[in-house]
């Protein structure tokens, strides 16, 4: 285990493993992963569309529902009064009494995540009621969690309908932070929203871990918005975690081939033009049901070795105790 | 001056702005039920005028040749040859006919087998029979299949769930009136644990005293169980795949993430939601139920007005008949209408604009 | 066909079928009759023997043999009425789908009429007038309420079908949008026209035997609701003449467990909803 920081991880995930099962066989959606996110950072986890992120997201919560299935692996989270729990294996009760308070949730595509029947002060304080707190009191945690989102107050008798996609955005985060959990896991908050409500939610993201030390693991398959705001980046693809470090090593040393490729392919860094995106990655997209042997990455990487189509490659430190490691045969 | 008025006359504008959808969703409806009342009323009238056979010009010759035998059927005979104006212009007619139903209100003339009781009376006789049941079934079957669906499309994971979708489905397409014989047979028949075959007891006479009411309600179960059983299977299904449907949506995996208990996200996210197809479904089935329950009436010789409509239709009784085509298509029309404007009750997207 | 639910169904609803074409022949290989439909060649609800199993019906024929020869008949109906409904209901589903508009609006509030109001008075009505009662006719008036599910389900694709990218396409290339519509649209109605044939002869299977059963039909059409209707009114029930009603009865029940069945294995396999494991393998 790595120690960049002194301090202990609010959250940690251990070899954690999902599957999508199948008629026949199961799908590798997220295979043993290990991360851990320090207090008061904002751990980001890039890779692209279909690679397990809200899959990963998802089982950290305890919530995978089948055809998913959780076939290994632990997350412990520090909670408020300093103990230590395993989110997969609590009982119920407890597990919805962690959700929320120890870590909220800011779904992807947000716009359908609010109830359509039920105003917003419902769908907040109904939250709030069940994880303790009286009724009058979770109205006043309601509004104070939409000011600081920057949300006027009248939302809160507004149903979802009426609200632009911003706004709910901004409902969800507010209703994330209403208890002011430890953790934050938020699932590509900005996808779907123009470039000025982009920055604007990154920008509330950056003063909520600013206000309440909040640590946050942001999702995002765009490696630009990780640069405008992320302390520490992981790099996902086909379901394992490949590289991670901080953002200034990710982005002037990058490790792993495709880490590489991911810098290479963000618009208009050293004067690329857009066009060349994910897409251009070459080779075929990874099949979840049938992974290649070795390092999954083998087939599309120009630098492949013999080596990487038979063993897979286990995380290293290439650059010292930098913090920055890698799961490459290469180094 | 103009701009102290501005501000309150704005706030007043956009608070009726906001209820425009509103009535405007309540106008249509409204307009759409007055628009099928009319074309239902129209069909009818042009059903009796120009079926092969004219069957109003045949019902008075008719009349005519039972001269003698049903008293005072010459005199009927006279009377709508006159009446209905047979040999007047078209137009007229339809318009008279009109007139006989907006501002009779429904008046149908006389019935032409018990002349001289109007077909409005006939009718009325039999009517509280059928909108008893009927009713009582409805709305019994609707809120039985509601609940028992949701809760199957809950469990939509669990062995017992999927087994109790299969015995719903084996019920749901079995045929009323099949359902009704087995029944028949099986409780009343060969086990003889309920009565049936009459709508209450042959000595008692109709009146408003208990014994009476209890052998009404005690005649009443099996037709009443055949329907409940049969429609609230339909309802059991569909519920249960609004469920499912509703139960994989976004908004449900975040009740979830936001640590929700389970009775609050079923009661709160999922039934809630589905429920508001359930509701308009209700709206549409109002009619196809109502054939169904005429079948049951004649199969538990209950006096509705199935019995009645199959009755006026072996004698050829074509003013009876009429009404109770159009009684028929008002009751389910005024049904549909009435659930419709409920709607908005459990649609707040209908309900509210975006402000 | 990988499908159980089509398997079954579909090999049970063939042999209901060629039980029901081979009705006439067994018919006339267990009687002594000329024509085994002999009119009073018993006395009416003459009681169960051997040789007559179900009894007599109330024109004092064979009622076994009516069974036998009645299923032919009635699924006759049920077809004749089903293409039919379905015929129209494309039609009229297509039309509003593809020209919109007001034409649009006009025929949902139609659809919507038709959906709501009872139609089995209307049938009613309608059929006393009908002075030929016979297959092609029963089935035709049937077919006639049958159109409104199969048209909303049609307009609904058509619509979906010509908002999408490529038809607006193939309009702004001056290409002809209607055959683009109808290349794309068949294939993915297909399940859908043959959902919608069984549903309404379904639908009207049952109308015609809820017909008999109000007391309207002729002896001229002898079709399992006929026979059924008939013994019904008769007291059958209590009366030892089960038979004559639950013969027919489990007959129809059954022909309509084959038809959902299918309908259900189409539904499960164009359907992603209903999957309950994960896809892609
Ligand atoms: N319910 C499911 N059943 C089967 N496979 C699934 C299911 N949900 C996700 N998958 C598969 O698991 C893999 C990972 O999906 P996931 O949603 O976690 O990707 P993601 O990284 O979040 O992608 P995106 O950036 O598009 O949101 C994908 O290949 C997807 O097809
Ligand atoms: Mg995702």
């Amino acid at each position: 285990m790595t120690q960049d920081t002194p301090q202990e991880a609010v959250l940690a995930i251990r070899s954690l493993s999902v599957v999508y099962v199948g008629r026949r066989s199961a799908a590798q959606a997220v295979t043993e992963v290990d991360l851990e996110v320090q207090n008061n950072e904002i751990l980001g986890l890039v890779g692209e569309s279909g690679c397990g992120k809200t899959t990963l997201a998802v089982a950290m919560l305890g919530l995978i529902e089948p055809p998913g299935k959780v076939i290994g692996g632990a997350v412990q989270i520090r909670t408020h009064d300093h103990s230590t729990q395993d989110i997969l294996k609590v009982k119920p009760s407890l597990h919805r009494q962690l959700l929320w308070k120890e870590i909220a949730y800011i779904p992807q595509g947000s716009m359908s995540a609010l109830n359509p029947v039920k105003r917003v002060r419902e769908q907040l304080t109904d939250t709030l009621i069940e994880h303790g707190l009286k009724k009058n009191e979770a109205l006043e945690r309601a509004r104070w969690a939409l000011q600081v989102v920057s949300l006027d107050a009248a939302i809160l008798e507004r149903y979802p309908h009426e609200l632009s996609g911003g706004m709910v955005q901004r409902v969800a985060i507010a209703g994330a932070i209403s208890m002011q959990p430890p953790v934050l896991v938020a699932d590509e908050p900005t996808t779907a929203l123009d470039v000025v409500t982009q920055r604007s939610i990154l920008q509330e993201l950056v003063s909520i871990r600013e206000k309440f030390g909040s640590a946050i693991l942001l999702i995002s398959h765009d490696m630009g918005v990780m640069a405008q705001i992320a302390d520490r980046i992981a790099v996902m693809y086909a379901g394992r975690i490949v590289e991670i470090g901080s953002i200034h090593q990710v982005f002037a040393s990058p490790l792993h081939p495709y880490t590489k490729k991911l810098i290479n392919a963000i618009p208009n860094a050293r004067g690329r033009e857009s066009g060349e995106r994910l897409i251009g990655l070459g080779g075929e997209s990874p099949n979840i049901w049938r992974h290649p042997p070795g390092c999954r990455f083998h087939p599309r990487c120009e630098f492949a070795i013999e080596r990487c189509s038979q063993q897979a490659p286990v995380f290293t430190s290439p650059n010292g105790s930098s913090g920055q490691r890698v799961a490459c045969h290469l180094y | 001056m103009k701009n102290e008025e501005k501000p309150e006359e704005k706030s007043f504008r956009s608070r009726l702005q906001r209820y425009r959808p509103l009535a405007r969703y309540l106008g249509n409806r409204f307009g759409v039920y007055l628009f099928t009342l009319w074309a239902s009323l129209s069909l009818a009238f042009i059903l009796f005028r120009f079926m092969p056979g004219n069957p109003m010009a045949m019902s008075v010759t008719q009349l005519q040749s039972n001269a003698g035998l049903i008293v005072g059927a010459d005199k009927a005979a006279e009377y709508y040859r006159e009446k209905m104006g047979l040999n007047e212009p078209l137009h007229i007619q339809y318009l008279k006919f009109l007139k006989n139903m907006i501002f009779g209100p429904f008046d149908f003339g006389h019935s032409f087998v018990k002349y001289p009781t109007p077909v409005n009376e006939v009718i009325g006789r039999y009517l509280p029979w059928t909108l008893g049941l009927f009713t009582t079934s409805v709305i019994l079957a609707w809120i039985l299949g509601t609940a028992i669906g949701a809760l199957l499309g809950w469990m939509r994971r669990s062995r017992f769930a999927s087994w109790a979708i299969v015995l719903t489905t084996l019920i749901n397409i079995t045929p009323i009136y099949v359902l009704a014989v087995f029944l028949l047979l099986g409780l009343s028949y060969k086990l003889g644990w309920l009565p049936s075959g009459r709508p209450y007891d042959a000595q008692m006479m109709p009146s408003w005293k208990w014994p009476f009411i209890k052998s009404v309600l005690i005649h009443a179960i099996l037709p009443v169980g055949t329907m409940v059983l049969v429609w609230s299977s339909g309802w059991i299904l569909g519920m249960r795949s609004l469920m499912v449907s509703v139960l994989g949506e976004d908004y449900l995996a975040y009740a979830r993430a936001k640590g929700l208990s389970p009775l609050t996200i079923l009661k709160e996210y999922a039934f809630r939601n589905a429920l508001l197809p359930q509701v308009a479904g209700l709206a549409i089935v109002l009619g196809m139920s109502l054939n169904g329950a005429y079948i049951i009436e004649i199969i538990f010789r209950i006096p509705g007005l199935g019995t009645l409509f199959a009755n006026a239709a072996a004698l050829r009784d074509f003013n009876t008949m009429m009404g109770l085509l159009v009684f028929s298509a008002f009751t389910v029309l005024t049904g549909s209408l009435i659930v419709d404007l409920a709607m908005p009750l459990f649609d707040p997207r209908i309900r509210r604009s975006d402000a | 066909m990988r499908n159980p639910k089509l398997l079954i169904g579909g090999l049970l609803f063939l042999g209901l079928l060629i039980f029901a074409l081979a009705g006439p022949t067994i018919a006339k290989s267990r009687t002594k009759l000329k024509d085994p439909l002999q009119i009073s060649a018993y006395t009416p609800y003459q009681a169960v023997s051997d040789e007559i199993p179900i009894g007599s019906d109330q024109l004092g024929r064979d009622a076994m043999a009516v069974f036998l020869y009645g299923m032919r008949l009635s699924l006759g109906v049920g077809f004749v009425a089903g293409i039919v409904g379905t015929l129209l209901g494309v039609l009229v589903g297509f039309v509003a789908g593809f020209v919109g508009g007001n034409t649009d609006t006009i025929l949902r509030v139609l659809t919507d009429m038709f959906l709501v109001v009872p139609t089995l008075p209307l049938l009613m009505v309608l059929s006393i007038s009908v002075d030929k009662w016979d297959l092609l006719t029963i089935g035709l008036l049937l077919g006639l309420f049958s159109w409104p599910f199969v048209a909303r389900t049609v307009r609904a694709q058509v619509f979906s079908l010509s908002q999408r990218p490529f038809v607006d396409l193939a309009r702004l290339n001056n290409e002809n949008s209607l055959e683009i519509i109808v290349q794309e649209l068949i294939p993915g109605l297909l399940p859908y026209i043959f959902l919608s044939v069984s549903g309404a002869a379904v639908g009207a299977m049952l109308a015609e035997a809820g017909l008999q059963i109000l007391g309207i039909g002729s002896g001229n059409l002898a079709t399992l609701g006929y026979l059924m209707a008939k013994a019904m009114g008769a007291g059958a029930l209590g009366g030892g003449f089960a038979g004559q009603v639950l013969l027919p009865a489990g007959y129809l029940t059954l022909t309509f467990l084959c038809l959902n069945l299918i309908n259900m294995g189409l539904d499960e396999q164009f359907n992603p909803r209903l999957q309950t494991t994960a896809h892609g393998e």
